[in-house]
């Protein structure tokens, strides 16, 4: 089954989010800001990355686009969680390189359809 | 020819003698032709600007009035007839006219002093002497030519003619100067005339009287000893030439004289036009001549500056401006009075654009200096103080309004930036609640715990809503703070109204409505934000689907070509729902206006999504409206240009 590296800082969500993706069969790392989100890619190599944008210690874009520049985890897709009320997220999470967004609130089966298109 | 006084002897040996009448006249005229000469030379000598000029005057004037009266002595010598031939010593007849020429000079000298008084009494005195000594020095110039010729005067009435000549000299004088001195100046003509009369009668009057005391007595058979003499013809020529220019003298001078009498009033007049026009003037007027002096200014002026000392022409213009600046008249900073003053001259000395000056009492004038070519400066200063407070007011009331302003902008920054972190910490626990109850309800369902599906339902239902009022109030309070940004692209419309349809379906089944869609084949792409224009159709449409039950929705997209150069996009979403009244339709766009509380309740919503609906048509350079009919239903049509921002 596909390896999840789920990258998000609040602890509602996250564990909301990983409990829901778990029962759908996914393997889920967690990482609770860009810093370790890096590091964990790079040791654990999951499958895909949900990655939240606003993180503490080092932000979303900046992690994504440190994973993509590294040849060891560059081919692992990023998928961006962005908030809903910033527009230009959305154009600055694909420019930092992520390979698709999905917008927050969560639509699980949306999200799911994106997870299976990448990590399928 | 002996001279003798009267001796008493025998008168009746006296020789006949007669006048011709004719020559009597003209030597009155001519006596009374050089008075009027002299006195308007007298005039001239006062105007004259020069010495030189006065002397020359002084000099045409004496030889004018002694010729005259030489003329009128010989004339009526000619006049006289008597039975024996007579001649004139030249030398004598010369030297006849030398006391006369030096008493006219005196007397003209006094006359045409700017005071005389007394000296008048001399003049006259003179002048009477002055005629006597002439009358008597040429009698003394006659001689018989054939046989001798004797003369007796009678010594009373002699003195007698002397002093007539001294009495009306004196009533002469006297008119000329009171007529001369006359404040009013005008129709003096008459008066002079009249002094010009008095003093030809007082040569003449001396001649007759004293010829009156003259007796002719006939010598013995010897002939006179005859010196150089004058014959009678030669006398007249001589006689004939001087009067006729002293009568030349005496025309030319009245024209003269009336001519400059003329300008001179002339002058007058326009100066006190002139002055009158200055005075008239409401602002304060003043003219500097070249050298920076006062040559002419107004009252109003006099009041502007007075600084208590009085102003009068001549004064210096640097102290007139440091004497207002002392007296604290022009509000100068204590200690810059100097630098203030020098500055103020340069400006005066170059005069180039109007400026103002602060007076005591906050009065402002504007001052206006203007170099006049060749003569000096002239300034106008024109009191302006209401001008300048309704400019202090206004400036004030700007720089209130501008600070109201600014404090208005700030408020509203600081409301957005609230808003915002609001709304963003909202979302973050809402998220959970959705997330959550979503799991819950999924876990309920499959371990068939139905009986809380209903009420997670609702829990879930609600976080929903709750998220959507957050979320459009963000997009509102972003859009009013002006952070709402267009995000521009080439949208292909059939796509976004297939998406669009599938995502309101849901809405549009569950109150059996029918959805038809109209869009033409060629519709062209359209210039515009992707994610606006989708929230604009899935607003109208999902309106449109709640509002109506077991109806009909039209959803039709055409392009508007009626004006070339810029096409544009309609959408018309047209339903057969509950409609609106006018009020409801009135208030439709603005902010929390459900046509009323009890629709939220029954057909949720935001109350914000037509408002926001209505901002982004806007932002695109495009329109919404509506038409709406109570139980009818509604249509709303929506407006975007082909190429926004293109």
């Amino acid at each position: 089954m596909a390896r999840i590296l789920l990258v998000e800082d609040n602890e509602l969500n996250r564990d909301m989010l990983s409990r829901r993706l778990g029962k759908h069969g996914f393997e889920i790392l967690i990482a609770v800001n860009g810093e370790d989100s890096v590091a964990i890619a790079k040791t654990r190599r999951p499958d895909l990355i949900l990655m939240d944008m606003s993180l503490p210690v080092m932000d979303g874009w900046k992690a994504t686009s440190l994973i993509k520049a590294d040849p060891l985890t560059r081919h692992i897709p990023v998928i961006a969680l962005t908030a809903h009320a910033m527009d230009d997220d959305r154009q600055k999470a694909l420019a930092a390189g992520c390979d698709d967004y999905d917008t927050k609130p969560i639509d699980l089966m949306r999200l799911l359809a994106k997870i299976r298109q990448f990590a399928g | 020819m002996e001279h003798y006084f009267y001796d008493g002897r025998d008168l009746s040996g006296t020789l006949e003698s007669h006048y011709d009448y004719g020559l009597v006249v003209l030597s009155i005229a001519i006596a009374g032709l050089a008075s009027y000469a002299a006195l308007s030379v007298a005039g001239r000598i006062r105007a004259a600007d020069s010495r030189h000029k006065r002397r020359i005057w002084l000099l045409a004037g004496s030889l004018t009035m002694g010729g005259g009266v030489w003329a009128m002595h010989f004339i009526a010598m000619l006049a006289l007839k008597l039975p024996v031939a007579i001649s004139y010593d030249v030398k004598i007849t010369i030297l006849s006219t030398a006391p006369v020429v030096l008493s006219s000079g005196v007397m003209l000298e006094v006359i045409s002093r700017p005071k005389i008084s007394k000296l008048i009494l001399l003049a006259s005195l003179l002048m009477g002497l002055g005629i006597g000594a002439m009358h008597y020095i040429g009698m003394a110039a006659m001689q018989g030519i054939s046989q001798r010729l004797i003369m007796l005067f009678e010594p009373r009435l002699a003195a007698l003619s002397v002093l007539t000549a001294v009495v009306l000299s004196g009533v002469a004088l006297s008119i000329d100067f009171i007529v001369e001195r006359n404040p009013k100046g005008r129709h003096t003509l008459g008066a002079k005339i009249g002094a010009a009369l008095v003093m030809g009668f007082a040569v003449s009057g001396m001649h007759y009287s004293g010829m009156a005391a003259t007796y002719f007595f006939a010598g013995d058979g010897t002939p006179a000893e005859t010196t150089s003499a004058l014959n009678t013809a030669a006398l007249v020529f001589w006689v004939s030439f001087t009067s006729v220019l002293i009568a030349s003298l005496a025309i030319f001078i009245t024209i003269v004289d009336r001519r400059i009498q003329q300008a001179t009033f002339e002058e007058a007049v326009s100066r006190f036009r002139m002055r009158e026009a200055i005075e008239s003037i409401p602002d304060g007027f003043c003219l500097f001549d070249t050298e920076d002096r006062l040559v002419e200014c107004n009252q109003r002026y006099r009041e502007i500056m007075n600084f208590g000392v009085p102003i009068a022409p001549g004064m210096a213009f640097e102290a007139i401006m440091r004497g207002a600046v002392r007296a604290g008249l022009i509000v100068v900073a204590e200690g810059e009075e100097e630098s203030w003053l020098t500055e103020r001259m340069a400006r005066h000395r170059t005069p180039r654009e109007n400026f103002v000056e602060h007076f005591r009492g906050d009065r402002w004038m504007r001052v206006s200096e203007r170099r006049v070519w060749n003569t000096g400066t002239v300034a106008i200063r024109t009191d302006i103080t209401e001008l300048k407070q309704t400019e202090i007011e206004l400036s004030k009331a700007i720089e209130e309004a501008q600070k109201a302003r600014a404090v208005a902008e700030e408020a509203n920054s600081a409301k957005s930036a609230f808003l915002a972190n609001m709304s963003h910490e909202l979302r973050t626990p809402m998220n959970a609640i959705i997330g959550y109850s979503e799991m819950l309800l999924e876990e309920t369902r499959e371990s068939g715990h139905e009986l809380f599906a209903g009420d997670l339902l609702k829990i879930h239902a609600s976080a929903v809503h709750l998220l959507a009022i957050i979320n459009e109030i963000l997009d509102l309070s972003k859009i009013e703070a002006g952070k709402m940004e267009l995000c521009l692209e080439e949208i292909h419309l059939p796509s976004v109204i297939d998406e669009v349809a599938s995502t309101v379906r849901p809405i549009i089944d569950k109150n059996t409505n029918i959805l038809s869609i109209r869009c033409p084949d060629n519709i062209p792409s359209l210039q515009a934000d992707l994610i606006k224009l989708r929230q604009i159709l899935l607003n109208l449409l999902s309106n449109a689907g709640k509002f109506t039950h077991a109806g009909k929705i039209d959803f039709s997209v055409a392009v508007d070509n009626t004006r070339p150069e810029n096409g544009w996009i309609v959408f018309a979403v047209r339903d057969t729902g509950i409609g609106m009244s006018r009020d409801q339709v009135d208030k439709v766009f603005a902010p929390f206006t459900q046509a009323d509380n009890s629709t939220t309740r029954q057909y949720g919503g935001t109350g914000l999504g037509l408002t926001i609906t209505k901002k982004f048509c806007e932002m695109m350079g495009g329109t919404i409206s509506v038409d709406s009919e109570p139980g009818t239903g509604s249509l709303f049509i929506v407006k975007l240009p082909l190429a926004f921002g293109r």
